[in-house]
């Protein structure tokens, strides 16, 4: 059938703060073109998988990244000081904009600094890709000079997909992106990410309380418990023939 | 084209400690251009079964193997990749219900299906339109949002969405339950149409006359005998 390699790959990762288990034996895949939703209660480990993915923790396991230059090498086997040239791969869009943008300069400017990062140099190249990725985020062009205090929460949300676009990474991580955004908002910012995934092929990792999201958006969905995958599958299925009794305690109590 | 043999689903439900059956021993099979219709009281397992093979619901017994041009697979047994992928190509199912999308508008809601194919947008949209309006919607709705549409035009989208590619497998649970009768003439043009181009269907039907001379085999699905207790 369809032979298929993963972009990215987790086996067997363990992670302990103290002498509590926060990951337990935990891997996922995530595929070309897919989104992957990890649901779970707060405390279930959702938010240190997301770290470990994004190379911010070390973590027992193995860590693999399926692209040219990365093949067989085992991020989690990095020296912190190698582990950025890796995570220059991935981007995380995170629930709050403060976390990723320089809320003080303006929206153009925060855009564009992954391209500095890279190395361009040239002003209007600048401008030019940091514009293209804003327009691909559904950013209006017109606010570009703001600075994202001045933004709404849409607004800034749309900002850092732009800046993880113009990254042109591997696969994007989403934390809880629209969370405490209104509906409208939050179903327009859902319409742009199926977009860019058609669009783009982009990859995407969203991790979420809300099914309703995940649902919206979810290839495929991976249910964390304490720590443990104790469910994965395709994500109608998951939520329409639950297995494990969390996740029909989950989706049982879904609005 | 499609064969269930002895096809099962049982769920078991933690909060209640039992299992509860859906359907068990389903066998049948079908050749490309017929229609299979399924039988039986409600909680038979009718929709079940329909879930099942399109495996949103995951067997827990049982055969469904479907030949593909890449081969006979079983659909029981495959990966979720592989799921996704042969839905993509294979399988259209048309549920009792659509899942309104927020702020997504008829038209781009039933052209989708064609824009993951790599059609063109303006033309996937043209192909959407027509169908739209072939099944009878008014035309001042294809670029309006559907949360806020009449039981019978959300069903005319659900329908659209399923129809617009040639599925060579289609699975429809009651689709015609709430079209009026010329959406139900039109769906059953359609469905011939689909018939004499090799499409395979297996329906759940509100009444007969919605596949009058369309049918080629029927399966009853039994009330269930047997509802185990498990501790």
């Amino acid at each position: 059938m369809v032979e298929e390699r993963p972009l990215l790959e987790l086996v067997k990762v363990w992670k302990a703060y103290g002498d509590r288990w926060a990951l337990k034996n935990v891997s996922l895949k995530l595929y070309p073109q897919e989104v992957l939703g990890v649901v779970g209660a707060s405390g279930s480990g959702k938010s240190t998988l997301l770290r470990i993915l994004y190379l911010q923790e070390p973590a027992q396991g193995e860590y693999w990244l399926n692209i040219p230059g990365w093949e067989g090498c085992n991020l989690l086997s990095l020296s912190p000081y190698e582990r950025p040239a890796a995570r220059r791969h991935l981007a995380m869009v995170y629930q709050e904009a403060a976390q990723a943008l320089r809320m003080g300069f303006a929206a153009l400017t925060n855009v564009a600094e992954p391209l500095v990062l890279k190395g361009e140099r040239r002003f209007e190249v600048l401008q030019k890709e940091a514009q293209a990725a804003l327009e691909r985020a559904d950013f209006p062009l017109a606010r570009a000079g703001d600075p994202p205090t001045f933004l709404s929460g849409g607004e800034r949300q749309r900002v850092q997909i732009a800046k993880a676009l113009a990254q042109e990474p591997t696969a994007i991580l989403l934390d809880e992106p629209t969370t405490g955004l209104d509906l409208l908002v939050q179903a327009t910012f859902l319409d742009t990410l199926r977009r860019l995934k058609r669009q783009l092929g982009m990859s995407l990792i969203l991790v979420s309380h809300d099914l309703s999201v995940v649902r919206a958006l979810a290839d495929r969905i991976v249910v964390l418990h304490q720590g443990e995958v104790v469910e994965e599958g395709l994500a109608d299925q998951v939520l329409e023939d639950p297995r494990h009794p969390f996740t029909q305690d989950l989706v049982a109590a879904r609005l | 084209m499609l064969q269930v043999i002895d096809l099962e689903k049982r769920f078991f439900l933690h909060r209640l400690g039992r299992e509860v059956l859906a359907f068990r021993q389903v066998s049948f099979s079908l050749q490309a251009g017929e229609l299979l219709l399924l039988e039986g009281p409600n909680g038979a397992g009718k929709s079940s079964l329909l879930r099942t093979l399109y495996r949103s619901y995951c067997p827990t017994g049982g055969q469904i193997l479907l030949q593909t041009p890449r081969g006979r697979v079983d659909l029981a047994r495959l990966g979720d990749r592989e799921i996704l992928w042969i839905r993509r190509e294979y399988i259209g199912y048309v549920s009792q219900f659509l899942d309104p999308r927020p702020r997504t508008t008829a038209l781009e809601l039933v052209a989708e299906p064609l824009l993951w194919r790599g059609v063109e947008e303006s033309r996937a949209r043209q192909r959407a339109a027509e169908l739209l309006l072939e099944l009878g919607l008014k035309p001042e709705l294809l670029e309006a949002f559907p949360t806020g549409f009449s039981g019978g035009e959300k069903q005319k989208l659900n329908l659209a969405r399923s129809l617009i590619h040639p599925y060579p497998l289609l699975l429809l649970d009651e689709p015609t339950a709430s079209l009026d009768a010329g959406a139900r003439k039109a769906l059953r043009e359609r469905l011939r149409l689909l018939k004499q181009q090799g499409t395979a269907l297996v329906g759940v039907f509100h009444s007969p006359e919605d596949v009058a001379g369309l049918v080629d085999k029927t399966y009853h699905l039994e009330e269930k005998q047997d509802v185990a207790v498990r501790t």
